[in-house]
């Protein structure tokens, strides 16, 4: 508690000087050593990803059938898979891929996890009632008949596996922004905001969105490694992204796992990377949860 | 309140209905056939229709439907295509090893997420915060199934031992079941701490800056009754939703965990009926566990009225 | 220092088993009897595959590898229960079901009327020799149209009601051939069979449609026409503890659901003396790395089907694990891309010639087998020795299409075909499901196309989607594969090349070739037979109708103290662990 009163002190100082965003970033600097880590850490992961051209070493379909199970050498830094492709090129065109979808997944989730949840919170009633039930509706269907069934329509394809992934995640998560968004409907501000008149697309957007974003934040950063993951676990099923194109989940267990006896570097090297990515927004994400708190913001 | 309960127990038969018909459908509309696949490819005519004849799938969708809702209400949730087994016996058979291990999961999920989350709420920034934020988020960020199969697989390399054997019922031998369950609830609880863990943090540190905290605060009351008695009982309204939305996740999805560590549970058996079609089973486990998924959703927004007195039902 | 000198003359005489002298005319050299772990064999010369795979080692001529001599005190020891980790059977009901896993709990329970030989017997792992079994002998009539089967007398079924170990009679064997019939995804096989007639308690007559060689086979595979008693009439299927009453040297004692299945010694099997285990335990398991860890802790004596394990798995647990035997041996199978040859441009025999040379199968043995396999597995595989044409005896002009590799060639191919600028293709096959070594085969097929000249796009399919799609020949383009293992030389050549057959997925309709696909079906002497079949071979040689892969070896392991635990190819690992004992601890 106090610790967190200091916080506001710094923030509230800095906040007359300089625009938001820096102010965000220097108190990351200053106050958050783990978040910048993580910031730092995604921040290359990213940057690997849009110049893998340059960065990797070889094509990440290219098989060189003396180096099969290569250990760590100048030639191969990671070491080389069971076709004697490079691990560490596999990976950096790997973060495309899986990053890509995770991002885009994690941010259409979070999307429709406000369209649902706050409006279903705010007028509650039938309105709610109504949302509701067809929240139930979806998290009773079992999640993987819906990924076949609508993948095996529109075909495999990164798009459509983004979509599924996101829209489907979010409907989950929906209910916990409609258990925290109740809590918060029922503050005096909000209140206090009604009685001036306010219509209720500004109160959900101005007052009861932003106080969710803490919570939706944590679920985004808990989504990524989930979404990651399922990518994978479509592969299993003949939907993910098809070979030679790597992603991390596919790396892993796909490949990895299947030849950890022979190289164990194979099952290791695409889980440090995923672990890492979903470490590093984690950390990066609760920082943000703290930095961004408008009642920390307002607080000064 | 009584009402609000009943308007929802309402909704929960077209809800029902409403998800087995899709159910229904999605299943004979997806590519691939539960009589070819049964062939493993020796699809002569006469044999794929004499199979289909036998499995009653010759018939209209409409009287399938029809016929397996008519059966549902003799108590019968018919019978599994491949194993002939009826799948009420043999989901009530299995039911029992995925709640158990969902139910230890949940628990030690619950004990160490919100350990460390109150921890490092009210320790924010600290060293504390840092540690635990760190093992928790480590835990979350390791896939739990590479973790499962590292747990299985290492120690019979090393230590020639490894922690899988044959399920032994709880009825059976409570302590050979205890040992053979309590590995996967552990890996999978650890991996799942990290979700609540982040939600009970952030709410937290959400809670503790409410009037009424500081008001406890102000009043002089001791640190460990402003954090159970009233930050914790109002922080963990996102805690009870998470745990809302992992219950089926449990459930339905620890086929994974439940094949590395040999555990006859529902969702393996779920997951291969998927996989090979076997539909009446797809959608018997579908039905159970749709209605204990509305019914947990009710009881879970129940308690969201008990954890925070101001949120009423109307 | 002794050990690896003792491994490394053993992995090379391995090494031989299958290598061909020169590329690429290779030879499936006459396959001995597994090089490792032979009946009666002490761990001690179990060789350990992995170290260092012989890949570049000059093959001088094969020779068959000695079989070592028993050791003195290996002799037979009655009792102990044989535990083993596999996944589950679908069903229990052998006809109902065509599932090897279904299969090979029936080959516990239940005898057929013939069988293939015991490991005594067996002179190689695909030896599909055929032994009486409840029938004692048989003859054909002089037009080959009628076969007539002599029932072994006094064999006793299970002790069970309703049956309670009566006497077998020849109406179970109607019963149970008219069951197939009706029941089973392989009763085309029963298809030939007019009639089945009872001559007398002990003697059955099956009319045929016409001579049909494959017959006596068919009757003896485990997988088919298993005898079950005829109260079986009454049953409501034979998928229950209760229903499982056979003949076989096992009964089913019970069967928990996703956890074990147990079987008990039958002691009034009408074979004296089998089997020697009092017990087998089946423990349910379907994951392949807990499989695996069960065995590396001793927990279970083997694992999956017939101690089968994974190349990628078995080859490290070799280095390491010196201490469990390995066998390795080649075992029946094949591989293929198969194509729609009914329809432009694979109806261009110069558009399939150039897919074939594109394929540099030797790079594939080095790839991922380790540098051991079998390069002409194709139309007949390299295991199936009894048939097998010997390719390098062939004109090499004409044998290249089946085995060499020559992407200029190819090239060239495909430009004469009207494909000067390439040719655009799609790959489909089953995402996942076959294991690592395939899908390393998909990427792999993908990049030798493309350096013919090829533009290749795969097409991962769902297994259900596969199964009941590409599997069954409706496809596009072309696909890639694995089909089912037959022992019969008459599911490789009639099955795959026959029109409309369901494994004629490349739809190939051959005027020249069909009658010689009936004339060997219907040629009852095994010499003429074999004329015939080699003769077929002989005219695919360069049609390309599929491409044919390379293989690599079957790996199977046991703990040391299981004895005698000898690979036969089929799908009657009862018959198998019927010979199987265990060592005292």
């Amino acid at each position: 508690m106090r610790e967190a009163g200091e916080t506001v002190g710094i923030q509230g100082v800095w906040k007359r000087r300089l625009p938001w965003w820096v102010e965000v970033l220097v108190r990351l600097v200053r106050t958050k050593p783990l978040g910048l880590a993580g910031a730092v850490i995604l921040l290359l992961m990213v940057m690997a990803a849009i110049f893998a051209d340059l960065i990797a070493p070889y094509g990440y379909a290219q098989i060189i059938p003396a180096d099969r199970f290569a250990g760590y050498s100048k030639a191969h830094w990671l070491g080389a898979d069971q076709l004697g492709r490079d691990l560490f090129t596999r990976i950096v065109y790997g973060a495309r891929i899986s990053l890509s979808i995770g991002f885009a997944a994690v941010l259409i989730a979070s999307v429709v996890s406000l369209l649902i949840g706050v409006p279903s919170a705010y007028f509650g009633g039938r309105t709610d009632i109504f949302l509701q039930r067809l929240v139930d509706a979806w998290m009773a269907f079992p999640g993987l008949l819906i990924l076949l069934t609508v993948l095996s329509l529109t075909g495999p394809g990164l798009v459509q596996i983004t979509i599924v992934l996101g829209v489907s995640s979010g409907i989950a998560n929906s209910r916990v922004v409609r258990g925290v968004a109740l809590s918060i409907k029922e503050n005096q501000y909000i209140e206090a905001a009604r009685a001036l008149g306010a219509s209720p697309l500004r109160i959900m957007l101005a007052h009861m969105v932003p106080n969710t974003m803490a919570t939706v934040i944590v679920l985004a950063t808990i989504g990524l490694g989930t979404v990651i993951l399922t990518e994978a676990s479509l592969s299993f099923l003949g939907y993910g992204v098809p070979p030679p194109t790597p992603t991390w989940g596919g790396m892993l267990s796909l490949e990895g796992l299947r030849y950890m006896y022979d190289a164990p570097w194979m099952a290791i090297w695409p889980g440090v990377a995923l672990s890492l990515a979903v470490f590093a927004f984690n950390m990066f994400g609760d920082a943000l949860r703290d930095l961004l708190d408008p009642r920390l913001r307002g607080a000064g | 309140m009584r009402q609000y309960v009943l308007r929802r127990g309402l909704f929960v038969i077209p809800t029902l209905v409403m998800v087995t018909i899709v159910v229904f459908l999605m299943l004979r509309f997806l590519p691939g056939d539960v009589v070819h696949q049964m062939l493993e490819g020796y699809a002569y005519a006469p044999t794929v229709e004499a199979l289909r004849r036998e499995l009653g799938l010759d018939k209209p969708l409409l009287v399938q439907y029809a016929t397996w809702i008519r059966d549902i209400f003799r108590g019968d949730l018919g019978h599994s295509l491949w194993t002939k087994q009826p799948i009420v016996q043999e989901f009530a058979r299995r039911f029992p090893v995925t709640l158990e291990l969902a139910i230890l999961t949940i628990l030690v999920s619950v004990v160490v997420g919100v350990g460390i989350g109150v921890l490092s709420a009210i320790r924010q920034d600290s060293w504390a915060d840092y540690g635990g934020r760190v093992f928790a988020i480590a835990m979350l960020a390791i896939p739990y199934f590479w973790l499962a199969v590292l747990v299985v697989v290492l120690p019979s390399i090393y230590l020639r031992w490894t922690p899988v054997w044959t399920y032994v019922p709880f009825t059976e031998n409570p302590v050979e079941n205890l040992k053979i369950m309590s590995i996967p609830a552990l890996v999978f609880g650890l991996t799942r701490a990290g979700p609540v863990m982040r939600l009970m943090r952030s709410s937290m540190l959400e809670v503790m800056r409410q009037d009424y905290i500081r008001t406890a605060w102000a009043k002089g009351l001791s640190e460990q009754v402003v954090i159970t008695r009233h930050a914790l009982k109002n922080a963990l309204i996102p805690v009870v939703s998470i745990i809302g939305i992992q219950t089926p996740f449990l459930i339905g999805g620890s086929v994974i965990m439940e094949s590395i560590f040999r555990l006859p549970g529902v969702g393996q058996f779920f997951f291969e009926a998927l996989i090979r079609r076997d539909y009446p089973v797809v959608q018997g486990i579908n039905l159970i566990l749709a209605t204990f998924v509305i019914l947990l959703n009710l009881v879970v927004d129940l308690s969201y009225a008990y954890l925070d007195p101001r949120i009423r039902y109307r | 220092m002794r050990r690896l000198v003792l491994l490394v003359s053993i992995l090379a005489l391995m090494a031989l088993a299958c290598r061909p002298a020169t590329a690429p005319t290779p030879t499936p050299a006459p396959t001995p009897r597994p090089a490792t772990s032979p009946p009666m064999a002490t761990p001690t010369p179990t060789p350990s595959v992995g170290v260092t795979p012989a890949p570049n080692l000059p093959a001088p001529t094969p020779t068959p590898t000695p079989i070592p001599t028993p050791a003195p005190t290996a002799r037979p020891r009655y009792g102990g229960t044989l535990r083993y980790a596999s996944p589950e059977p679908p069903s229990l009901d052998v006809h109902a079901q065509i599932s090897f896993l279904t299969q090979a709990h029936g080959s516990y329970v239940y005898n057929g009327l013939l069988r293939f030989p015991y490991p005594q017997e067996q002179k190689f792992p695909a030896d599909f020799t055929v032994f009486p079994d409840l029938a004692e002998r048989w003859e054909f009539s002089a037009d080959g149209k009628t076969l007539t089967l002599y029932l072994r007398k006094g064999v006793r079924w299970h002790n069970r009601p309703p049956v309670n170990a009566r006497v077998v009679n020849a109406e179970d064997v109607k019963f149970s051939l008219e069951r197939f019939a009706a029941k089973s995804g392989f009763r085309y096989r029963a298809e030939p069979i007019d009639a089945i007639e009872i001559v007398d308690p002990s003697t059955v007559r099956l009319r045929l449609k016409a001579p049909h060689a494959p017959i006596l086979h068919n009757l003896a595979d485990p997988s088919f026409m298993y005898i079950l008693p005829k109260e079986g009439a009454t049953f409501k299927d034979f998928n229950s503890v209760e229903a499982t009453i056979g003949t076989g040297p096992f009964t089913l004692e019970s069967y928990t659901r996703g956890v074990q299945l147990v079987y008990k010694k039958n002691p009034a099997f009408y074979l004296e003396g089998s089997p020697y285990l009092d017990q087998v335990v089946w423990e349910v398991v379907a994951d392949s790395a807990t499989r695996l860890a069960l065995l590396r802790a001793g927990r279970v004596d083997t694992i999956g089907y017939r101690g089968f394990i994974a190349e990628e798995e078995a080859r490290p647990l070799a280095k390491v694990r010196p201490d469990i035997p390995m066998t390795k041996y080649q075992r029946v199978e094949m591989g293929h891309i198969y194509m729609r040859t009914d329809k432009p441009p694979f109806s261009d025999i110069r558009v399939r010639q150039a897919l074939s040379l594109a394929i540099n199968r030797q790079a594939w043995i080095d790839t991922i087998h380790y540098g051991e396999g079998c390069i002409d597995n194709g139309p007949i595989p390299c295991a199936l020795q009894t048939w097998k044409l010997d390719i390098s005896k062939e004109e090499p002009a004409k044998a290249k299409y089946q085995v060499g590799y020559d992407p200029a060639e190819a090239r060239r191919l495909l430009a004469d075909a009207g494909f000067p600028q390439g040719l655009a293709v799609t790959l489909n096959y089953a995402a996942v499901v076959y294991g690592a070594v395939w899908d390393s085969r998909y990427q792999l097929a993908q990049q030798d196309l493309e350096k013919a000249g090829f533009k290749v796009t795969l097409a991962p399919q769902e297994y259900g989607l596969y199964i009941s799609t590409t599997y069954l020949g409706k496809y596009e383009q072309m696909a890639i594969g694995p089909v089912t293992p037959f022992g019969e030389v008459d599911d490789w050549l009639y099955g795959f090349y026959y029109p409309g057959q369901t494994n004629n997925r490349s739809h190939v309709d051959d005027p020249q070739l069909t009658p010689l696909l009936v004339a060997q079906r219907q040629a009852l002497d095994p010499a003429e037979r074999k004329r015939i079949v080699l003769e077929i071979q002989r005219y695919l040689l360069d049609k390309a109708y599929y491409v044919y892969l390379p293989i690599g070896s079957t790996f199977s392991v046991h703990l040391p103290r299981v004895r005698n635990f000898v690979q036969h190819d089929s799908y009657g690992m009862g018959k198998m662990v019927q010979w199987t004992w265990l060592e005292e601890k």
